[in-house]
């Protein structure tokens, strides 16, 4: 997994998906993660929309070493494998937590 | 709206460090090495990992002759741990019909576009199935020939723009699609038929469990199945990695209707599998 | 090529098909793949009645492309298998055969030809690409039961297509012979073929004609290396294939005819009925039409004053014998297209009366 490259830049980021509730203390119960190859992806997007709890965002102007953009996770993850079910470069690894852990929210 | 650079993200660069079970590994266990040259947002891969998946899942690799036909799946035919038979394009089905037909315990599963299977190899696919002949068909269906850059095949639906239909499918210039699992559905020697789709994470998994029963049916000595995965395209479809899965739906499987439509190891009055449209 | 010794109960009145299926049964062909076509068909029928009373698979595919498609799937599993038709089949089954070839996939291919126009097909290839294989041509029903064992055995030793060139008469003559099976030794290993049984071991088997080995730590194929490995092979083969010819009366002979396949027969009674008359001419007959005998060719003819050439079609042979005898010696074609009105190969030509007259119009001319 290479460093992300930092392009000149801000965009606001956008996100159809709504993850678990959040907490009064701002936290969001998160149930798995997952290992990301960056380099392995081609900046398809198809992750983005198929994560149930829309945890995965993609970047908006870092690139890998092949000039894609790649997706960011946050918390909220259930280790669905949704993600790595659609992705067609095998970006994804997934786990699942013995124990959910109460993350501070992404958003 | 926040900026992206004021989300809190989750590292992702290692396994986590607290107590956690692998659930997914990158690549399935029978795909040796998961990088490819496909476009972006193509789904061949999403189907291939399926298939590959449903073949571990039921032990059938020690037994499987996987025989490709030519397209861009073509570039998985390398790198797959399962015994792999390359057949010309469209002729699949005749070199899995030797295969089996000499090995009759082996699992010999076709991997085959619709270009592939639909227009240059219609014949075979339909002799097979009229034959009953104890193997899987699998079709990955773009609705273009995507290995020579998007041409209009046998299964391009009405209003479908490619390279030799730029104005869209016309019915007077181009004809009309095939729906080839219907038409294959119709032959008494099918077994199993069914039309999914990989435009979703539901959908893959609704292709994994087609793609399990077809393995069974062949087990079984059950007879002819056919799988048809409808596959994105974006290049072919000159639309966003994004809009790719909506295309699909939306043109697509509006035409190449996804379900089972036929299995005749399903009771009677058992519901067949529906296949949503997104 | 002379019959092998054999004692009386062994030998049978077989008409040519039904004793071609029975030498490829004695060869030990498990899998045979057809379309009716004449003069193929009655192989085919005598393959559908025999190989599953010796547990074999034979198939009437749909189409021809689709019966050399079985043929391939077959093969590559190991399983000794073949195919055929007449001219116009193999015509469909170009492509395939072109590409078994690259696939490295051993294949017997019968032409049960219609004349001898079929020549360039066979020995040329029809198919794209540069690709060759062995072709063998019988006289007549005996030694098309020796060249159809020989056919399995060189296809297997060398993982390559070999096409044997039979036509109407082979097909339809009736001849009292013995189909024992031929020894050539301990059979090839098949240990490239496929099974199954690798998957999943990190050592999976692929049988490509775009690459023999499975890269797992690259994506893709390197097409220049496979190609380049395929012609290597080729000229391997094409080296170390013995060429096969046979000769009758050549050592003075002032003529030397050239003949293959069943006008070959015509052909030596027509040069011994010469040599009666006191004539010396001669008679060679490829057997191998690649490799081809060009060497033992140019042996034959050393010393004559003109080779002539028969064969049934606008001439074909005729260019390989010119190649062969490099001009040491005048060349000259004698046949033609010679037919019936079916169109089957029938030839009112294969009459000793005219190729006599064919023979002594060169003798005058040249000796």
């Amino acid at each position: 997994m290479g460093r992300p490259v930092h392009v000149r830049g801000v965009a606001p980021v956008t996100s159809q998906r709504a993850p678990g509730a959040v907490s009064e203390s701002g936290t969001i119960l998160t149930r798995g993660t997952v290992v990301i190859d960056v380099d392995a992806c081609k900046g398809c997007d198809l992750c983005i929309e198929a994560c149930p709890p829309g945890v995965l965002v993609m970047t908006t102007h870092e690139v890998n070493d092949r000039g894609y953009r790649f997706p960011l996770l946050m918390a909220g993850c259930t280790g669905c494998r949704a993600c790595s079910q659609i992705c067609p470069d095998f970006v994804f690894q997934v786990y699942k937590y013995e124990t959910p852990i109460q993350m501070p929210a992404g958003r | 709206m926040k900026k992206i650079e004021e989300l809190r993200v989750v590292r992702t660069d290692a396994p986590p460090d607290v107590p956690a079970r692998l659930v997914e590994d990158f690549t399935p266990r029978l795909v040796d090495v998961g990088a490819h040259h496909l476009c972006p947002g193509c789904g061949e891969p999403i189907a291939i990992r399926s298939l590959m998946e449903a073949i571990d899942e039921l032990d059938l690799v020690r037994r499987t002759i996987t025989v490709f036909g030519i397209g861009c799946y073509t570039a998985f035919s390398n790198n797959l741990d399962v015994e792999v038979l390359q057949a010309l394009h469209g002729r699949a089905p005749s070199v899995a019909t030797g295969a089996k037909r000499a090995r009759p315990d082996s699992i010999v599963v076709t991997l085959q576009g619709d270009g592939d299977m639909v227009s240059e190899g219609l014949q075979e696919v339909l002799h097979a199935a009229a034959r009953g002949e104890n193997i899987t068909c699998v079709m990955l269906n773009n609705g273009v020939f995507g290995e020579t850059g998007g041409h209009m095949t046998a299964t391009t639906v009405l209003g479908q723009r490619t390279k030799t239909s730029l104005e869209g499918r016309d019915p007077v210039a181009h004809g009309r699609p095939i729906l080839l699992a219907d038409l294959v559905a119709r032959l008494d020697g099918a077994a199993y038929v069914a039309r999914c789709a990989v435009n979703s994470a539901g959908n893959v998994a609704r292709t994994k469990r087609v793609l399990l029963r077809a393995l069974e049916t062949q087990a079984l000595g059950a007879g002819f199945s056919l799988v048809e995965i409808l596959t994105m395209c974006p290049t072919g479809w000159f639309v966003e990695t994004q809009e790719a899965p909506d295309y699909l739906a939306d043109n697509l499987a509006t035409v190449h209707i996804g379900g089972v439509l036929k299995d005749i190891r399903a009771n009677h009055g058992q519901k067949a599998d529906d296949i949503e449209s997104r | 090529m002379s019959t092998p010794a054999s004692t009386a109960s062994t030998r049978r009145l077989l008409q040519g098909s039904e004793a071609i299926a029975e030498a490829m049964i004695a060869a030990g062909c498990r899998f045979f793949a057809g379309y009716p076509m004449t003069p193929f068909t009655e192989v085919l029928e005598h393959m559908a009645r025999r190989l599953p009373e010796v547990g074999g698979v034979c198939m009437n595919a749909e189409s021809e492309l689709e019966a050399v498609g079985m043929a391939w799937g077959a093969a590559a599993t190991g399983t000794p298998a073949a195919t055929g038709s007449t001219g116009q089949g193999l015509s469909l089954m170009q492509e395939s055969l072109a590409e078994i070839t690259l696939a490295r996939l051993p294949l017997v291919v019968l032409n049960m030809a219609r004349a001898q126009g079929d020549y360039w097909q066979a020995t040329r290839g029809g198919g794209h690409g540069d690709y060759r294989h062995i072709v063998l041509a019988p006289v007549d029903v005996a030694e098309a039961v020796e060249l159809v064992q020989l056919a399995f055995h060189l296809a297997a030793t060398w993982r390559n297509p070999v096409l044997v060139f039979g036509d109407y008469y082979l097909a339809h003559t009736a001849r009292s012979v013995d189909v024992s099976t031929l020894d050539f030794g301990p059979a090839p290993s098949t240990e490239w073929a496929l099974t199954g049984e690798s998957g999943g071991t990190g050592q999976a088997k692929l049988v490509s004609f775009l690459g023999s080995a499975k890269q797992r730590d690259d994506v893709g194929y390197d097409l220049a290396v496979h190609y380049t490995a395929c012609a290597d092979h080729t000229a391997a083969m094409l080296r170390d294939v013995v060429p096969v010819m046979d000769t009758g009366m050549t050592e003075d002979a002032e003529v030397v005819v050239v003949a293959f396949g069943t006008p070959g027969a015509y052909i030596r009674a027509a040069v011994r009925s010469l040599r009666d008359e006191g004539l010396r001419v001669g008679w060679a007959r490829p057997v191998t039409l690649v490799p081809f005998p060009s060497t033992d060719l140019a042996n034959a003819v050393r010393g004559a004053k003109a080779v002539a050439v028969y064969e049934n079609n606008t001439g074909q042979m005729v260019d390989d014998v010119r190649l062969a005898v490099l001009g040491a010696v005048p060349v000259e074609f004698i046949g033609g297209v010679s037919l019936d009105s079916s169109g089957f190969g029938i030839a009112p030509d294969l009459d000793v009366a005219v190729l006599r007259r064919r023979i002594l119009d060169v003798v005058e001319r040249h000796a």
